[in-house]
């Protein structure tokens, strides 16, 4: 064998090590995995059964309906519109296994973008999963995925395409951003025909509110914040009055005009739902943090924030106490509570009542465990 | 941080004293360091942090394709004739004219090594036939063809700024033709002015004796693939609203495919195999710096360095940046402009960052002529002729500290120069 084929082959043999042993592991993440609830449904729903267009496509998720005896309004939370979010994810799972829903309908989807959940992203060193210890002794196992859309179900996304209908120009990240492609277009790019998916639910249903539950990194503007499109400004302000009564502090954003496709304004323009977006504060998500682990995700403790705070740039208070997923799920499941309230005096007609949701004192109280068993 | 400056000294170690390329020192770094932070073997990471720059190593691979399909099929040594032939009478004209052509393969493909091995390489017996020194000719060619690099619309020091911090890449064509346009002005006509313009003087015109003045129509049709490009990548972000943006390698492609009927039949295999050779480096390093920074922040250390940075007195920091990011150059431009430039812009965001983020492109672009690696310097000696590539460094000093300077002046009036250009924030 010449001395060039040789080396060529060694070469070979390394690269394909690499690929097969780095690769496994992405293979796995890759992987859509049942929703962790143990609690029986009935029927299982999909988004496709609402939008056709995601039958058997990776943008097709679980959609949970909860009935009460009563006939009334409904309500959508969506959890896992990004992935990354942990709390987002986690307070949908709990209210998928505490809500008893008395009157009207309540649905749930955990994972608006499933294909996120199934990314990892690039340079990140972000860990495969997380887990949560449950009061059994054993641990719930999540996946952390990525904010974006998986590039191997949206690949090649342009460098621009102007957002629909509005025309304004989205970039090739924004492309793969489940909250910048509302209302959607069931034709368009995956992440697009996801959108249109939930937006065509939301119309077929007749939902009347919509609660996107989100995270952001401590140094974002927008955080601990409550967004609510225009026509949601009373149902926000009644909200907002009651949750400071149990200490809780949102800042309220008013939903911008000109920043288009995000579930506040594109839902609230385009269906007759009023929808509100929550912000909570979670660390793992920031470029200031250390190492990512499944502590910090979970406890949002990290010795790079701490040192970040004499900066300045932190948006909220931070100590080495950090703010865990009892903090961040509880300020989201107060906020669904309150909302949902405010609704119903808003809308008389079309109420929605339901019990078991646990509030930020009764979650940071306890633990997230107690409430996915 | 002690884990940051232990890879890179191995990286230091690997390149300087083992000679490894510097995309596999990159990349054996990034593997060292996730022992050094004490995840041992993180193959999933490894493989994730190859995958950090998948986009602009696709342009660089079909954007070198089509580059050096334009120079096999004579386009651009028809273009060099064509230049010189019609600014012959006057030696401004014609630095004008090599000022667009030294920097279009730069500005086409992001990379100052594309430009000084191809239009640097035609170019440079122009200069010296008209009395430059050889030295001289070297440090023109590399330092326009970083000014290039840094110019519009491939600049990927700045795609890699704006990825680091959630920003698109969309906006910065002007601020970036601001900041590299006096300086490669400057640079032109203060090294290669007086020579061409004696020149001019003795002989009465440019034109040299072994210069054609007659063009055939096949030449003049060869750059048709070029004018294409050029128009679509132009049209796309004019009118983004009516052109479908079939993405920068698709038009590469397309311009290649248009090039080849251009391209002699014997050389055609030639040019796909010259261009694959010239990409390789240019990719090891852009893999390698991926894996680098995937350990980064996998191990913690990207927050030390950011939280690190954000701390220091603000004022200082445009200053900071204008000395240390061209030194880092020795992990390559995009090295320095993803370690280095990322912390630094993320302090201070806020302040017309489109502005902030194409200056510090322009600090690490001009790393590409720091020693001891000096990739646009050792290319361009290559090219010229001259063994020592730092003999290239010492007439470049001068116009390297006034980009320096014009980029920190541009900097610090960030918000005059957004107004100025009509950016509203
Ligand atoms: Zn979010």
């Amino acid at each position: 064998m010449k001395r060039e084929t040789l080396i060529g082959l060694i070469y070979l043999i390394v690269c394909l090590l690499f690929t097969a042993l780095g690769g496994y592991p992405l293979y796995l993440q890759r992987q859509h995995h049942p929703i962790p609830v143990e609690k029986v449904f009935g029927k299982r729903h999909m988004l496709s059964d609402w939008a056709s267009w995601l039958k058997g496509s990776r943008g097709d998720t679980d959609v949970f309906i909860l009935e009460g005896s009563e006939s009334g309004g409904a309500i959508l939370i969506l959890g896992g519109t990004h992935p990354d979010e942990p709390a987002s994810f986690v307070s949908s799972l709990i209210a998928l296994n505490t809500i008893q829903v008395e009157k009207g309908r309540v649905f749930i989807i955990p994972r608006a973008n499933a294909s996120g959940f199934t990314a990892t992203e690039p340079g990140e060193g972000h860990p495969a999963f997380y887990t949560i210890p449950l009061p059994n002794g054993n641990q719930m196992k999540i996946q952390f995925g990525s904010r974006l859309t998986n590039p191997l179900d949206q690949w090649p996304t342009p460098d621009v395409q102007p957002h629909k209908p509005s025309g304004q120009l989205l970039s090739v990240k924004d492309l793969r951003n489940l909250n910048r492609c509302f209302p959607g277009d069931s034709c368009g790019l995956f992440t697009e025909r996801v959108a249109a998916g939930i937006t065509k639910l939301i119309r077929d249903e007749k939902i009347g509110l919509t609660i996107d539950l989100h995270e952001a990194s401590l140094e974002y503007p927008v955080i601990n914040a409550l967004v609510a499109h225009e026509k949601g400004l009373e149902i926000a302000s009644e909200a907002l009055l009651e949750l400071e009564m149990e200490d809780l502090h949102y800042s309220f954003e008013p939903s911008p005009k000109k920043l288009r496709g995000l579930t506040h304004r594109e839902l609230g323009d385009h269906t007759e739902t009023v929808p509100f977006l929550i912000e909570t504060a979670n660390v793992a998500q920031g470029r200031l943090r250390g190492r990512t682990t499944h502590e910090m995700i979970t406890k949002g403790i990290d010795a790079a924030y701490f040192k970040a705070v004499a900066t300045g740039l932190l948006k909220v208070p931070y100590d080495q106490n950090g703010i865990p997923l009892e903090v961040r799920c509880g300020r989201h499941l107060s906020a669904v509570i309150q909302l949902t309230h405010a609704y119903n005096l808003a809308h008389p007609s079309e109420k929605i009542l339901f019990t078991g949701l646990p509030t930020y004192t009764e979650l940071t109280q306890s633990s997230v465990g107690e409430y996915l068993k | 941080m002690i884990a940051l400056l232990l890879m890179l000294a191995i990286f230091g170690l690997l390149t300087f004293w083992l000679k490894l390329p510097r995309g596999i020192a990159l990349f054996l770094s990034g593997v060292l360091g996730t022992f050094i932070g004490g995840y041992g073997l993180a193959f999933r990471d490894w493989v994730e942090g190859m995958f950090v720059f998948f986009d602009p190593i696709l342009i660089v691979c079909t954007a070198l394709l089509f580059l050096k399909s334009l120079e096999q099929s004579g386009t651009l040594g028809f273009l060099r004739n064509l230049l010189l032939h019609y600014t012959a009478k006057s030696p401004a004209a014609f630095l004008l004219a090599m000022v667009f052509f030294l920097m279009l393969p730069g500005a086409m493909t992001g990379l100052s090594s594309a430009a000084v091995l191809t239009t640097g390489a035609l170019a440079a017996p122009l200069f010296i036939e008209r009395g430059l020194t050889v030295k001289k000719t070297g440090a023109l060619i590399a330092l326009l063809a970083i000014f290039g690099m840094i110019a519009p619309p491939i600049n990927l020091p700045v795609m890699m700024l704006a990825n680091g911090v959630d920003m698109p890449f969309i906006g910065f064509e002007k601020s970036l033709l601001m900041l590299t346009l006096p300086p490669a002005l400057i640079t032109a006509f203060g090294m290669a002015y007086g020579p061409l313009l004696r020149y001019k003087k003795t002989y009465g015109t440019l034109l040299h004796t072994d210069t054609k003045d007659r063009f055939t129509f096949s030449q003049w049709l060869s750059l048709f693939p070029l004018l294409m490009v050029s128009v679509y990548i132009l049209v796309i972000r004019l009118f983004p609203n009516f052109i479908h943006d079939i993405g920068v390698p698709a038009v590469f492609l397309f311009g290649t495919l248009l090039s080849i009927p251009f391209i002699p039949s014997s050389k055609r295999l030639e040019t796909f195999q010259l261009a694959y050779r010239s990409s390789l480096p240019v990719i090891a390093i852009l893999v390698g710096i991926g894996v680098f920074l995937q350990t980064l922040a996998l191990i913690g250390a990207r927050g030390d360095l950011v939280v690190s940075t954000l701390l220091l007195p603000l004022p200082l920091l445009p200053i900071g940046a204008a000395i240390v990011m061209p030194f880092f150059g020795a992990l390559s431009a995009f090295g320095s402009a993803t370690v280095l430039g990322v912390p630094i812009l993320l302090a201070m965001l806020g302040k017309n960052e489109i502005v902030v983020g194409a200056a510090l492109s322009l600090f690490a672009g001009l790393g590409d002529m720091m020693p001891p690696t000096a990739l646009a310097g050792t290319f361009a000696a290559e090219v010229v002729g001259e063994k020592n590539y730092l003999a290239l460094i010492r007439p470049a000093l001068p116009y390297i500290a006034i980009g320096l300077v014009w980029g920190l002046l541009v900097l610090w009036n960030a918000g005059f120069v957004s107004q100025l250009l009509g950016m509203v924030q």
